[in-house]
Formats: structure tokens, C-alpha cells, sequence
């Protein structure tokens, strides 16, 4: 990764002007396809050989993930694989009206796996997506919101118990 | 041995900076007016106070510009804010706004207690050196705060049973320490004024009365931690981070070697970091070995045993333990 690409990519980014307080994954594939003006479906479904895929069709994008993975990881696909689309790395699939969706996506899918790791062009588009997805985690990071990516309990309030949770009473001036 | 003033005012500094930081990032948020919030806040500001007025030579100090006043004003005020407001207020609080069963015993004991306390300080002011009227006013605030502590102590164990989960978990080491921390200083507290008061001793820093300021100073900075628990919760477990990371990137290392996969993927590198850094190293090694392991032949050992624990789809804390576990 070069400093003219690592910059490149942070300006995307930035152009993204996501508030990362709020971040969730569904959130932010929200924010990305409300950006692109496109809606962007994210599907979870048994892949082989591959984690993910991404594949852009003519009236909308489509995010899978394999579904087999665990929760924290199927986070990290959809969040790589929403960087290709941020990065442009996605072009359209050739629509015909002889297919449908599914067959267009199953057509890019199979033509595409095989080339994947020895495509120098595709593995650069692979790199440039991952720092992003990076990027990305670090600004959540910095808002403190990684739980939303690990699923982990979200931080709460707590303060000095037995003010909060299970002890409170019906009588309290406050919420619970 | 230690001067134990400079090593409250060198703590309180802090302590101080770090509660009004707290306090502009609460009033923002506007719901601190409430009880019983607001009997918390003003029960933590005033544990700050006395932080201060339970140090002997802090209090003497403070004592010498209200002495024109004929009453042990500085000695009053810590005795009605440490076991009035802070200590009796929380039972009062606690019975109001919680399903706490404090027994009404404690009532019974404190409030005689308070009285005699008080009363015996504005009588033997003039009469009893002042060095003495603090180590009995430290002595009646002891036993005040001990019979609460003791009354307490059931709730306590009910409470603590109930802190579970990732964030709970560990709000629960600090309240622990917090509780032990207390609990003992006062104990040290009532221990060393007896002790001083028979043998007539002149040296305020003696040994049990460092370490009675020792634990207070700890329980205030545990306290400090749980107040600013989006913040430093989780210090407590930096040691444990260092650890996790360092076994998750060997596995990662591993990984890369056995399978030789071209991986998008670059290893975090081990520095001095914030928590929160090494959170994330953490999250990159996890994806990277949960990533790489799926290139390991099938049929090997380490293959199976993570393929085990990715379907398991346990929390990501568990994962991350089992992962840790391999190696």
C-alpha cells in the first residue's frame, strides 16, 4: 500500500461523513446505499471458497456473506466487501433479459472465484479494500463502538449498583 | 515514613480533574438532576471532600482558619459528610429507590451514634487537644460507617451475584475493590486511633495510619474508574490483553506458515498502546486466524479444533479465550 493510495482511500472515507457514534453494520450499509443511491442488499448464504462477494447489478447491489462463519466474522465480510463497492472496484454485471437476478449473480460469482488469487489487478482491488475495511474499524474504534462490530455486550450505563438493573424499584424518579 | 498529606493532595489533584471532566460530559446529557442519580453525585463529590478532611494534618491545617468560630467546624463537616450524607444517605437512598431489605437495626445504631459524636465534639473542643478529637471523631465515623458496612453486607452479596456479563464483569472487580478498600481503611482507621489514643502517641503517620490512607486512596481511584467507566473500566484487564494478543498472533503466525495463504491481512505489531488499540489488534489477529485457518488441509488437527470453535458461534469474548487456548 503506497501513501498516494493510503490517502486516496482515507478521502473516501472522509467523503463518507459518517457519524461513527452511531455505527452499526446495518446502519452503515444503510449510510453507504442512501451515498450511492442505490440499495444494497446483504444476504448471509453457505459460500464455498469464498467468505464473501459482492456483486452490483444493474437496479441494485448485492453483499454476501457465508453464513457458516462466525457472527463477528460475517461482520468483517459485509464490511470488506461494502468497500469494494465504496472503491468502485465493483462494476456492473452484464444484465440480458434471458436471466434473472440470482442467475447473473451465480454467473459473476463462478467467473470470478477462480481468478481471485492470481489476478494482480483483483488481489490490488483485495489490498485497497481490506485498508479501508481497516480504516474503517479504526474510526470505530475511536468512537468506541467496537462491540458493534465483535457483538459483544453492548456498554452500558452502569453506575454504582444498586441504582441500576434488577434492584430498581417501581417508585423511582428515574428511568431504570 | 510517608507524608501521607502530600500523597492525598497528589491524588485528589487528579481525582478532581478527572470528576469535573465527568461532570460537564453528565450535565450534557441532563439526567444527573434526578434521584437517586443526584444523591449519588452528591455523595461522590462528597467522598472527594472528605478525602481531605480524614487526613489528620490536612484537617489540622484546614481547622486553623475557622478556629475564630470556638467550634471544630473542619471536624463536623467530616463527620456529617462522611457518615451522614455519604454513608446513612446511601442506606436511606438505597431503601427508597431500590428492592434492598436494610435492616432497620442500623438506624437504631448509627443515629445514637452520630449524635454522641457530634455533641461530644462541639463540648470537648475547647478542652480535649485537637489531635485527640480527631482520632475519637475518626474512631465514632469508623464504627458509624463499619455497622452500615456490616448491615450492608448481605445486599452486597446480592448485588454482586447479579454482575454478570462482559461489562458487568468487570464493573464488578472495581466495585470489589472499591467495597475491600473501604471497609478496611475504616477498620485501619479505628485500629490505629485506639492504639494511638492509649499510648498518648505523637506521630500522626504512623504505620496502620499509612496504610488506612494507602486504601482510601485506592477505593478513591476505584471509584473514580467506576464513575468513568466508559473510560478506564477495562484497564484492569491490560495484563490479560497483552496475553491474548501476544498467543493470538502466534497462532496467526502459525497459520500463515502452514498454509503459506496469500493473506490481505498485516500483523499487528506489539508496542505500548491504549486499550482500545490493542482491542482492535486484537479483533485484526482474530479475523486474520478465523480467515486463514479455513486454507489448512481438512483433515489436520488445528483445523478441526478451530472449525470447532467457529461453529460453536459462541460470544466473541469466548471465541477469542478458546482461541488463546490452542497454543
Amino acid at each position: 500500500m503506497t501513501l498516494a493510495q493510503d490517502r486516496k482511500i482515507r478521502s473516501i472515507l472522509d467523503q463518507l461523513n459518517y457519524e461513527w457514534s452511531q455505527f452499526t453494520i446495518e446502519h452503515f450499509v444503510a449510510h453507504v446505499a442512501a451515498a450511492r443511491q442505490r440499495p444494497i442488499v446483504v444476504s448471509g448464504v453457505a459460500l464455498h471458497e469464498v467468505t464473501g462477494m459482492c456483486v452490483s447489478l444493474p437496479t441494485r447491489d448485492y453483499i454476501f456473506y457465508d453464513t457458516r462463519r462466525h457472527r463477528a466474522v460475517q461482520v468483517h465480510i459485509t464490511l470488506h466487501e461494502l468497500s469494494h463497492l465504496i472503491l468502485g472496484h465493483v462494476s456492473q454485471v452484464e444484465y440480458t433479459s434471458r436471466l434473472g437476478d440470482l442467475q447473473s449473480i451465480l454467473l459473476h460469482i463462478n467467473t470470478r472465484i477462480p481468478v481471485l488469487q492470481t489476478n494482480q489487478h483483483l488481489w490490488e482491488e483485495e489490498l485497497e479494500a481490506e485498508h479501508l475495511a481497516h480504516l474503517i474499524q479504526q474510526s470505530v474504534r475511536t468512537a468506541k463502538r467496537l462491540d458493534a462490530l465483535t457483538r459483544t455486550d453492548q456498554a452500558s450505563d452502569v453506575f454504582i449498583p444498586p441504582f441500576t438493573g434488577d434492584f430498581v424499584k417501581g417508585r423511582s424518579d428515574e428511568d431504570a | 515514613m510517608l507524608d501521607t498529606s502530600q500523597m492525598v493532595l497528589l491524588i485528589s489533584g487528579f481525582w478532581w480533574v478527572a470528576y469535573f471532566t465527568r461532570l460537564l460530559h453528565v450535565v450534557r446529557r441532563g439526567n444527573f438532576r434526578r434521584m437517586p442519580r443526584l444523591y449519588l453525585w452528591l455523595s461522590v463529590y462528597g467522598t472527594g471532600i472528605i478525602y481531605y478532611l480524614h487526613n489528620y494534618t490536612l484537617e489540622q491545617r484546614l481547622q486553623e482558619h475557622v478556629d475564630f468560630t470556638g467550634l471544630p467546624l473542619v471536624g463536623l463537616t467530616k463527620v456529617l459528610i462522611s457518615s451522614g450524607v455519604v454513608a446513612y444517605g446511601y442506606v436511606l437512598v438505597a431503601r427508597r429507590y431500590t428492592t434492598l431489605r436494610i435492616p432497620t437495626v442500623v438506624d437504631y445504631l448509627v443515629l445514637p451514634m452520630l449524635v454522641v459524636c457530634i455533641v461530644y465534639m462541639i463540648l470537648a473542643y475547647e478542652n480535649v487537644p485537637y489531635t485527640s478529637l480527631q482520632i475519637i471523631s475518626n474512631i465514632f465515623v469508623s464504627c458509624i460507617n463499619l455497622t452500615i458496612a456490616i448491615a450492608l453486607r448481605p445486599s452486597m452479596r446480592s448485588i454482586l451475584r447479579h454482575e454478570r456479563g462482559h461489562v458487568r464483569r468487570v464493573h464488578h472487580i472495581w466495585f470489589v475493590i472499591f467495597m475491600i478498600c473501604s471497609a478496611l481503611a475504616a477498620l485501619l482507621y479505628l485500629i490505629d486511633g485506639v492504639d494511638k489514643l492509649l499510648q498518648n502517641a505523637p506521630v500522626i503517620d504512623s504505620p496502620l495510619y499509612v496504610a488506612a490512607e494507602i486504601s482510601r486512596s485506592i477505593y478513591m481511584i476505584a471509584l473514580a474508574i467506576l464513575i468513568g467507566h466508559d473510560r478506564y473500566l477495562f484497564w484492569i484487564y491490560y495484563p490479560v490483553h497483552i496475553v491474548t494478543f501476544i498467543r493470538l498472533k502466534q497462532l496467526a503466525e502459525q497459520l500463515q506458515r502452514e498454509t503459506q495463504a496469500m493473506t490481505v491481512y498485516t500483523m499487528p505489531v506489539l508496542g505500548f498502546q491504549t486499550l482500545l488499540k490493542l482491542d482492535l489488534a486484537i479483533y485484526r489477529l482474530f479475523i486474520t486466524v478465523m480467515d486463514l485457518y479455513m486454507y489448512l488441509d481438512s483433515n489436520s488437527t488445528l483445523y478441526k479444533r478451530i472449525r470447532a470453535i467457529d461453529e460453536a458461534d459462541a460470544s466473541y469474548d469466548t471465541t477469542i479465550r478458546l482461541l488463546t487456548r490452542l497454543r
